[in-house]
């Protein structure tokens, strides 16, 4: 795992030195919306405060110009953290 | 974070079949390192430095690792616990790719930086204030930003085996193979 992660930085950093600066910020941005992400679709009826927290976390990102390459990631997240769990259970 | 200390972390969790608990250990650590050094007001955060960039990654890879097994159902708890920690470095990283982007030009605004956060353009209803605002962008960095949105990494999942592009041979300089 850590050798997979060092791995896509370090391959970005031998194709273009310049990237330093935006391809690892992109990469970690990505794990973290993941992150949020995956947690979002387990959390329970119950879970009403953290679904807040995530989409106040989210909802500006999804509007951030330099987080279009996140849009499909991002709208998924929010609709599963918006969306009622009447709604989750019928799909 | 010290290099060091970043090189002990990764050390740790790359040799360690780590449990749940080691996993939670390890994460608030480096999220403590991490607001520690960068989360402080703004103008006064150092630029961000590819051993917490890669420390934080890794510590967010083991938490979702754990997350996503189904035999290790308190994963959730834990990466619950985390949440917090995990949404204020998600600000701080979009904050800072906002202002790398901004580097391009001589003396980057707060406003641009501003501008930057509220100018997606995915939005069908709000084109043309998009358009409006993106116009006010100065040039480099609308290229800029084009760049960065067009160039989409293959985010392999971090548990999976990447290949390693240093050891092929068709990466090494010198050790091309001609098809006959």
């Amino acid at each position: 795992m850590v050798v997979g992660v060092v791995s896509q930085h370090a391959s970005r950093l031998y194709r273009c030195d310049s990237c330093l600066s935006n391809e690892s910020p992109k990469l970690l941005t990505h794990a973290l919306v993941s992150f949020a992400s995956e947690l979002v679709a387990k959390l329970g009826p119950g879970d009403a405060s953290l679904r807040q927290q995530i989409v106040a976390a989210l909802l500006p990102l999804s509007q951030d110009a330099c987080a279009e390459y996140l849009h499909e990631l991002l709208s998924a997240a929010l609709l599963d953290a918006t969306s009622d769990d009447q709604q989750k259970q019928v799909s | 974070m010290a290099a060091a200390t970043a090189d002990s972390h990764l050390k740790t969790a790359g040799s360690t079949q780590t449990s749940l608990h080691y996993t939670a250990t390890m994460a608030r650590s480096v999220a403590a390192s991490f607001r520690a050094k960068y989360l402080q007001p703004e103008g006064q955060a150092p630029a961000l430095q590819l051993t917490d960039v890669l420390c934080v990654e890794v510590a967010v890879a083991k938490v979702r690792s754990h997350l996503n097994d189904a035999k290790v159902p308190a994963g959730l708890e834990t990466a619950i616990s985390l949440l917090p920690e995990v949404l204020a470095v998600l600000s701080h990283v979009a904050s800072s790719v906002r202002l790398g982007l901004l580097s391009c030009v001589e003396e980057p605004n707060a406003w641009l930086a501003d501008l930057l956060a509220v100018a997606a353009s995915h939005n069908a209803h709000t084109a043309n204030l998009t358009l409006g605002l993106r116009a006010l962008l100065p040039t480099p960095v609308r290229a800029a930003l084009e760049r960065w949105n067009g160039a989409k990494p293959n985010y392999a999942p971090a548990s999976v085996k990447i290949p390693n592009q240093f050891i092929s041979n068709k990466n090494k300089p010198g050790f091309h193979f001609t098809q006959p």
